[in-house]
Order: C-alpha cells, then structure tokens, then sequence
C-alpha cells in the first residue's frame, strides 16, 4: 500500500489504518525514539513510540504527499515526541519542543539547518547517509553494514571519520 | 561531538531529512510491536467519545481482515500463559510455579479534596511490578483548558512518583481509562501502571501531585493456586472455568469475572470486545450492517437479581482485562443473591502451519485443492491468481532501478470442526513483496478471507504460514454470587 491509498484508508477508517502505518513503520519510529531516549527503561520507550502514532492519527491529514512522504512525516515526529519524552524525563521541561521549533528566528533557525545538511552534504555518499542512519534513525551499526554491503567495523570507521568531518566544517574548518 | 551533533540534528524538519530516508526499514520484534499497537490503539479509543455500534462493526471488520495478512508470530498471550492474575480475585499458578508477588497494602485509599485515590491490583511478575491508580471525583479536570486533551491534562495534573531503595521515580501509564458524567465532567480516571525493576524487600510509598496522602505497600511472595475453582465462586465446564467477584460501589454491583482454560493452549484472547461482539453477530448469521446481534449478545450476557430481574448495565462501566471482564451494574446489596449469564468468547491457540503454494502462470488464476487441517478448524485455501508484470521501482536517486514484478493474491475460506472450541480465524503470512502492497478483504457471511503480496517475474511457489488460530468457545456459564465481596 503506497502512502496515498494509506492516507485514504486513514479518512475511510482511521483505526485499520493505523494498524497499517504501525505494521510498516513502527520499527522505524521505535529506533529513533530508543536512540534518544537511550538509557531510559524499554516501557518509556513504548509509551513514546504508541504517542507517536497517537499523533499521527490526530496529525495525518497535515501530510503534503507533493512535498513529503509518511515515511518522513512519521520520523521527524517520532524525533520530536522523544525530545519531548526525554525532557520530561530528566526534569528538563525548560522548553517545549513544539514552541522552540514554531516560535521566534525562524530565519536564524532555518539557517542553523541548512548549515547542518551543508555539512552533512559534504560528505560523499554513503558516509553522509551512514551518519544519519546511524544519528538521527538510531540504526544499529549491524544494520548499517547489512544496508550498504559494508563491515561492521567500516561502518563505525566511518561513521566516526564522518563526524570529525561535520565538526570542522560546523567550526568552519576544511 | 556526537552528542552535539544529534542535538542538531534535532532541529531537522522534513525539509532536510528528506535525502537520507532509509530504504530498508527495520523489523521490530512482533512481541513488543503488538504491544505498542495495542496501546496505541486503547488510546485512538479512548479518545473517540462517541462510537456508534456500526462504527464498531466497521473496525472490526478491518481489524480481521488485517490478521489476513498480518501473521503475529509469537503471541504475547504465550508469554502470559505462564501465569494468569486474576485481579480482585486472586492468583492462579500454572504447572510452571512461576513466583509471583502480590500486595499487602498499608494504604490502600484516601479522600482528599473530594477525591478518593485507590491503588488496586499490584502484583509483581518477571521483571515488573504492575498496579491500578482509580482517581474518583466530582470533576477531576476541574481547570482544563478548552480544547485541551483530557488525558493529557489529567496526566500532567496528577503526575505520579513511586519511592523505594531510598529513590523517587516518576511512573508512566500504560492503558488509561476516564468516565464521564454527563459526557463533560471526568468522574473517574484509572491508570495501569508498570514499573520494570523492583526490590521485593522495600515499602513502596506512591504519591500523586497535588495530594499530601501517599498510598502504601509491600510485597509478598504469593505461591497461588492451581485450582482456579478455589479462587471464588466459580463453575467449570469443558475444561473452561468461569470464576468472578461483585463488590458494591457508589455507582451499583461492580462484576469482575475471569475465563481460565483447562485444556492445553487455549488460551484467552487479547481483551478485544469489539471483535467478540461482531462474531456473535456472525454466529447467529446476522447481518454486520445491523445492530440485531448485539440483542443476542445482551440475551446471553448479562446479570440478574434474586428475583429473576435483569439488572441494568452502567453505559462505558465495561473494562477489558487479561483473561477477562469488569463491569458494573446498577443494584444494591439486596440484589443478592445475583446471577452472571455468560455467553461464549473468543479465544486463540498458538498453532502454526506452513504450505508451499504453487504459483499460477502470469495472468491467470488458480482454483486450489489444498486444505490445513487444525485441531479446531479447517483452512481451505480456494484461489490464487497472479497479475501481469509491472515495474516496481527499488532504490532511490542515481541508485534506483526498477525490477519486474507481479502480485499474488491467495484467498482462503476457515472452517470450524465441531466442538466446544471452533476456530473461525487464522493469521496468514507471505513473504513481504518488493512494492510493499497490503491488500486484504473479509467475506464476512462466507468468511473467506484474502490477502497479497508481491513476487519476482520467474518465482514459482509461495510460502505461506498460517498461525495464530482464533477460536470461538462456545459455551455458556451460568454462575451464582451469594454476596459482595467485602471492601477491606
């Protein structure tokens, strides 16, 4: 089921198809929520990923397939409600992280990404994607190696060289 | 470095992540992934205030036809079949001998600014302690904003602590439930709560913001019975026992009944009343589109005084747990002695069958011969066709390509074998196809179901596993409580 007929099911009936977008994608939210909230028992972990799709179910119909994908839509999401697990977690409810995303220098903010993806970018492929994988999707380095043909210890090589990378360009170095 | 680098990457919105999707996403054990899907979706539940009986009978529907092509692996129900607690009523240990640990509860309750808290049901099991906070109260989101979520306002109100080795830690809910009166003020909030690691030798003291009483208790090594039928008034038929407690509240008889199965893997099913509800509309060969069924299911469900009178169900009173059903009905204690009328219920097994299915030529459609015979049931695979080729695109960017592929459909029809279990579902498996497709349908008046996937242009068999069985016990109790249990 491509994500079109998905967001149809979920106007149609909204409980089948939650049932599917969890069959597919619930793995993908549960490791990059794990990923952030590393460290914290496994039932809060749970308990973010079901928020996840608790909001997905009340957030879909704000899915814009022209521009992005359920995919994508789900993994920002599940980012955010991990932060926002997290900080309350540790007592650090400074902050909500929906008010810190939507309220002022959205121009500063914006830049501040787009400096991190330049950086990023400027890696080669697929050191670039390695270090998101494994950073902001939480993918175990045993994943990564499988996805890209890679050994283990390469991946972590890589992933590890990539970083160092990042930092200099992020200071402004070569 | 690292640590910077993610909290960057925290900002990322959409926009940057979209080039660094993952192709291959990652599988979750099915154990936990069902777990999260059923939280999940006791929450969507919750929130749907109201839920008219043909919406539920559309979900079910869905949520079958789902198993179709979901294949659940192993069960959560199998890990539980260790041991069954019986809440309110008592612990009942398999062969296993499984140690568990109940309560003996120091504070159990307190009244505070016109509102009682009450911890109920805390046992420990494995790993974890679980408990039950009940909050009742006139209106309890007394300063909810408008537009503001119930239960994320009453969470944040009432944040709960639980303190033992010295150490305060903050609880987080599982399932949570609200009553409401008069569809505006909440009255009742009840939490399950679980906390992964304990030390069975520490008081544990809970406290709820906002209240200056904590609630406390100590466990206890609780080596249960064996003998469901000790564990209170109860009736055993064909290997099923029904047992069950009343206990009277403000709002009338509160019934508390749990199922308890002799016969080796039956076990119960997931509290799921929506999909018990719909099969009795399917047993009495009603049609899904009307609520004619649900007059059956109240003729053999329900609760009746000393005198013969029916006595009448508190709307949103009924609760689903493990192994089986609380629900409160209006009535004193002059009703006693009550009668509980219990109609039949859906259980599963854990059995498992794989086939190789021959593929049909592309194009074409295959009426097939096989059946897989079941203890409870019989699956009678009926159709298989396969499509034309098309292209399915792998891979993104400079890296795609596109392969040929074609889809498969299987339908098959399930059977039941005479006898007090009838199985009336099964899950079936296929290897995920390329272009991720989940197709799916259920004939319900024939029950036949079917479901895809998606295979290379030369592939010539399938393998399809079937698991999982969902049975219909068919039989029906009919149990005596002479009076209320007594409030501590």
């Amino acid at each position: 089921m491509d994500d079109r007929e998905l967001l149809q099911l979920m106007q149609k009936n909204p409980e089948n198809g939650i049932r599917l977008a969890m069959r597919q994608y619930t793995g993908l939210c549960y490791y990059i929520v794990q990923q952030k909230l590393s460290g914290q028992p496994k039932e809060e972990v749970e308990e973010c990923v079901s928020d996840v799709f608790l909001a997905f179910y009340h957030q879909y119909q704000k899915i814009d397939l022209e521009k992005g994908s359920i995919r994508c839509f789900l993994a920002v999401l599940a980012r955010r409600k991990a932060i926002d697990r997290l900080r309350k977690l540790t007592g650090k409810e400074t902050v909500p992280l929906e008010e810190g995303w939507t309220g002022e220098n959205p121009v500063q903010k914006q830049e501040e990404r787009q400096r991190i993806l330049d950086a990023v970018n400027a890696l080669e492929e697929p050191d670039n994607k390695i270090l998101i994988l494994k950073y902001y999707f939480g993918y175990p380095t045993k994943m990564i190696a499988a996805a890209f043909g890679l050994k283990e210890n390469t991946v972590d090589q890589k992933a590890r060289r990539g970083l160092e990378k990042v930092r200099k360009l992020l200071e402004g170095g070569a | 470095m690292k640590k910077d680098f993610e909290e960057m990457l925290d900002t990322w919105t959409e926009e940057e992540l979209k080039d660094f999707l993952p192709e291959q996403l990652p599988e979750l054990d099915e154990m936990t992934r069902k777990r999260i899907e059923k939280r999940t979706l006791e929450k969507v539940k919750q929130e749907k205030k109201k839920f008219s009986k043909k919406q539920i009978i559309a979900a079910v529907i869905c949520i079958a036809a789902a198993l179709g092509i979901a294949g659940r692996g192993p069960i959560l129900a199998a890990f539980e079949k260790l041991f069954h607690y019986l809440p309110g009523v008592g612990v009942y240990v398999d062969e296993e001998g499984t140690q568990m640990y109940s309560a003996e509860m120091i504070q159990d309750s307190f009244t505070e600014n016109g509102v009682t808290v009450s911890l109920k049901n805390v046992y420990a099991k494995g790993i974890a302690i679980h408990m039950e906070l009940v909050m009742e109260g006139e209106n309890l989101t007394e300063g909810i904003l408008e537009g503001q979520d119930d239960f994320d306002y009453l969470k944040e109100k009432y944040q709960v602590t639980m303190e033992y080795d010295g150490k305060a830690y903050a609880l987080s809910s599982g399932s949570r439930q609200i009553r409401k009166e008069n569809d505006e003020n909440v009255n009742r909030y009840s939490r399950q709560i679980s906390r992964v690691e304990y030390n069975t030798a520490q008081l544990y003291t809970v406290r709820i913001e906002g209240f200056e009483t904590p609630l406390i208790f100590r466990l206890v090594p609780n080596e249960g019975t064996a003998d469901p039928e000790t564990l209170g008034p109860s009736q055993t038929k064909s290997g099923i026992t029904l047992t069950a407690s009343a206990e009277i509240t403000e709002e009338g008889i509160a019934v508390e009944l749990f199922q308890v199965y002799q016969t080796e893997g039956i076990q119960n099913k997931e509290p799921d009343q929506m999909r018990q509800e719909l099969l009795y509309g399917l047993d009495y060969g009603a049609d899904a589109t009307s609520e004619d069924w649900i007059e059956i299911y109240n003729s053999q469900n329900y609760v009746e005084n000393k005198d013969g009178i029916p006595l009448k169900m508190v709307p949103g009173s009924q609760e689903n747990m493990w192994n089986g059903t609380r629900f409160v009905v209006k009535g004193t204690k002059a009703d006693f002695p009550i009668t509980i009328h219990r109609g039949p219920v859906t259980v599963e097994t854990s059995e498992t069958q794989n086939i190789t299915l021959d593929l049909p030529e592309t194009g074409e459609t295959k009426t097939m011969p096989e059946q897989l015979e079941f203890t409870y049931g019989t699956v009678e695979i009926l159709e298989i066709s396969v499509s034309d080729v098309f292209q399915q695109k792998v891979g993104t960017g400079e890296n795609a390509v596109e392969v040929p592929r074609r889809d498969v459909e299987i339908s098959y029809r399930v059977v039941p074998k005479e006898g007090v279990f009838q199985m009336y579902a099964v899950a079936a498996k296929a290897p995920r196809g390329l272009a991720n497709r989940v197709t799916s349908d259920w004939d319900y008046k024939e029950n036949i179901f079917t479901f895809g996937t998606d295979v290379a242009e030369d592939q010539k068999t399938l393998e399809v596993t079937f698991s999982d069985p969902f049975l219909w016990a068919v039989e029906d109790f009919t149990l005596v409580i002479d009076a209320p249990v007594q409030a501590e």
